[in-house]
């Protein structure tokens, strides 16, 4: 048997009200009988001065920082949620759209064909470009990096020259969604050019996921992927 | 005018404010909101689950689901208790699926109330980046004790000692009612006490 079961009951009945009355949501009357307790009893006042300093001391715990890099850490994560998001929900509502079965069909048939004559070189003739070699399966615009300097770094050429957008490339040499233009036909040092372009034109004459590279004296330029 | 000021200062906006702001598209207001909750959560999710590097995870997936559920939030409830409910739910979830770990033994603290074990854990300092020395004795003891509490305890003793919410908030956040939470208070201090009484006799 412990010192607690020792003591009278009016004793238990005070540490039972400790909690509360630190708390200070012990009723009135209750709390006063409590303080009235605590003044005539040496031992419960010693307690609860004990259990007081104790919890208050617990309650000057210092907070637990978060590390340096919490916020980066989150705001990149959101980030990618938010970018598998917009690709979830543009596949979801898609998927939503109630489309009868040849017309599903039909669109299936135009993508491949679509598909197929741009893996194969063909539309060219409606980009007025003619490339060279179909597009490299897995050949990529990291893997060609060492042609990339003349081409991108190449001299402006002079006024009138034919311009054409075959490709956008956001971020490519860290310029964002700056659009790549190249001149087929140069000014004589078979240079091109890379440069920012209307909007609508590079729109019109974007080729997705292709890049055509440094064209070559004959108008012909050669192809690479670049994802 | 004054009040128009300040309308316009963000900072000076409450916590539901924000959240409302935030709802509506305004992210520089999840970001304040993120500044005012971060050390609270990992404090929190720290002490339930007793690990630096999960209560960051803790605290990360918390603000991750405020996020997610932005557009669900109404102003009918405390910004804070709304999110420290998210918190506790994954420490509790963290703590079902991982066993804690168990770094340091101290004999001395008596029997584990769940293993029934001699043995004491404290959680581990090393990886914390706000340690102070001098007060690192004492405040190890009170980590561990806090660790050393059965979960129900645990939650309400950190809710309310550690992070001030009231007993409403409480309630709310553990979905009893207020005088269980009451009752629970007291039945945790007693706990509490009982475990870092010897120690602190030794001191």
């Amino acid at each position: 048997m412990g010192a607690f079961e020792m003591k009278p009951k009016e004793c238990k009945r005070a540490n039972r009200s400790f909690s509360k009355y630190f708390d200070k949501v012990l009723p009135p009357g209750k709390a006063a009988w409590l303080e009235e307790h605590l003044r005539s009893c040496p031992d419960c006042r010693r307690a609860y001065e004990q259990y007081r300093s104790l919890f208050e001391n617990l309650r000057r715990l210092p907070e637990v920082e978060a590390s340096a890099s919490f916020e980066t850490r989150l705001f990149a994560r959101i980030r990618g949620e938010e970018r598998k998001g917009a690709t979830s929900r543009w596949w979801h509502d898609l998927s939503r759209i109630p489309l009868p079965v040849p017309i599903g069909a039909a669109a299936l048939i135009l993508m491949a064909v679509f598909s197929y004559t741009q893996l194969t070189g063909g539309g060219g003739e409606d980009r007025g470009i003619e490339p060279r070699a179909p597009v490299i399966a897995g050949d990529t615009a990291e893997s060609r990096e060492n042609t990339l300097p003349s081409f991108l770094g190449g001299a402006r050429p002079s006024g009138g020259a034919d311009m054409r957008v075959v490709a956008d490339d956001p971020g490519w040499g860290g310029g964002g969604s700056r659009s790549l233009v190249f001149v087929d036909d140069l000014d004589g040092n078979g240079d091109p050019i890379m440069g920012p372009f209307p909007a609508g034109a590079a729109r019109r004459h974007l080729v997705p996921d292709e890049i055509f590279g440094p064209p070559h004296g004959d108008g012909a330029v050669d192809t690479f992927r670049v994802r | 005018m004054a009040a128009d000021d300040e309308a316009k200062n963000p900072k000076a906006l409450t916590d539901e404010e924000l959240m409302l702001r935030y709802r509506d598209g305004d992210v520089e207001a999840f970001t304040l909101l993120v500044h005012r909750y971060k050390n609270k959560l990992v404090s929190t999710a720290y002490r339930v689950v007793g690990d630096y590097a999960k209560a960051e995870d803790i605290a990360q997936e918390t603000f991750l689901r405020v996020h997610r559920n932005a557009h669900r939030y109404r102003s009918i409830a405390r910004f804070s208790t709304w999110i420290y409910t998210i918190a506790l739910n994954v420490a509790r979830n963290e703590l079902r699926n991982t066993k804690r770990k168990r770094l340091v033994s101290l004999e001395a603290f008596g029997r584990d109330s769940e293993t029934d074990q001699e043995t004491y854990d404290i959680p581990d300092e090393s990886s914390r980046p706000d340690e102070e020395a001098e007060n690192r004795d004492l405040r190890r003891v009170f980590e561990a004790a806090i660790q050393k509490l059965p979960e129900r305890y645990r939650s309400v003793i950190i809710l309310r000692d550690v992070q001030g919410l009231s007993y409403e908030e409480i309630a709310q956040i553990l979905k009893v009612p207020k005088g269980t939470v009451k009752s629970r208070m007291n039945r945790a201090r007693q706990k509490f006490k009982e475990l870092i009484e010897p120690v602190l006799g030794e001191r």
